[in-house]
């Protein structure tokens, strides 16, 4: 991947890697900017659309054994019942990977960590509190298609921050150490 | 109460198929009310989480789970008077 501008806004992979997005969060600042946006790379959903499909194929194949016990409306009600969960497996994974989100702006990183049913956590690191940056890529999706993780360790007992699974991820490290850089050179 | 008959009424609502029904029509009514908790409590983290961040396709997730809701709602109608 070629050097990116941080000054244009651009994005990859489904919005997985954004480049001044247009986008807020709820304590940004006024003069706060966000360059960057992450979120865990698209085919990491692979997994559950695919459970879904067998699932869908499960049903399908199901209907052929509720026609010699269920009457009709039953197995119109058990169908119609299945669809819905059905969707609503997609649905809950899309939004669990819409909402998960490492934001990084010119002052802090957030990590957002959303979970639709259980929790949601935002945790806020000030840039100027980062020590290192370590960007891990292994297994063969992850080479295939080039995503991995990024560790922020911050000093002292700070909560460390991590982005799971996102696009670039030694991209991402560079942009955070420019901006360390920056902040350091700026005192 | 004369005319009321043990055996008619046992072998009535008591047999087999008649519970099978019964467990079943009870069974579809609160798994689709539980279910109908969940997409309120999804629609609810939706609208949450959209005032953590925000941007542009904020509307259409709330539209989509808000449209879950009376998907799911219908369910829960067509347990109670249509099954």
């Amino acid at each position: 991947m070629n050097s990116m501008d941080l000054t244009k806004s651009s994005h990859k992979y489904f919005h997985s890697f954004c480049i001044r997005p247009n986008t807020r969060f709820q304590s940004q600042g006024e003069n706060e900017v966000i360059i960057a946006m992450f979120r865990a790379h698209p085919i990491t959903l692979l997994f559950p659309f695919l459970n879904g499909f067998v699932f869908f194929v499960f049903l399908f194949i199901s209907n052929f054994y509720f026609i010699a016990y269920l009457n009709l409306k039953e197995i119109l009600f058990i169908n119609f019942f299945a669809l819905v969960l059905i969707f609503n497996y997609f649905w809950y994974n899309l939004i669990n990977w819409f909402f998960n989100v490492g934001i990084v702006t010119n002052d802090q990183v957030v990590d957002v960590d959303f979970n639709v049913t259980l929790y949601k956590e935002v945790s806020y690191t000030r840039i100027s509190h980062i020590e290192d940056v370590t960007a891990k890529s292994g297994g063969y999706f992850a080479t295939l298609f080039n995503y991995g993780n990024l560790f922020i360790q911050t000093a002292g007992s700070e909560i460390n921050t991590e982005f799971m699974n996102i696009p670039y991820p030694s991209e991402a490290a560079k942009i955070i150490n420019q901006l360390i850089e920056k902040t350091h050179n700026n005192g | 109460m004369d005319n009321f008959n043990l055996t008619s009424f046992i072998s009535t609502y008591l047999s087999g198929s008649f519970l099978i029904r019964f467990f079943y029509k009870a069974f579809c009514i609160v798994s689709t009310a539980v279910f109908f908790i969940y997409t309120v409590v999804i629609h609810k983290q939706i609208e949450e989480i959209n005032s953590t961040i925000t941007n542009k396709k904020q509307s259409i997730l709330v539209f989509i789970s808000f449209i879950q809701i009376f998907v799911v709602l219908c369910l829960v109608l067509f347990a109670l008077f249509y099954l």
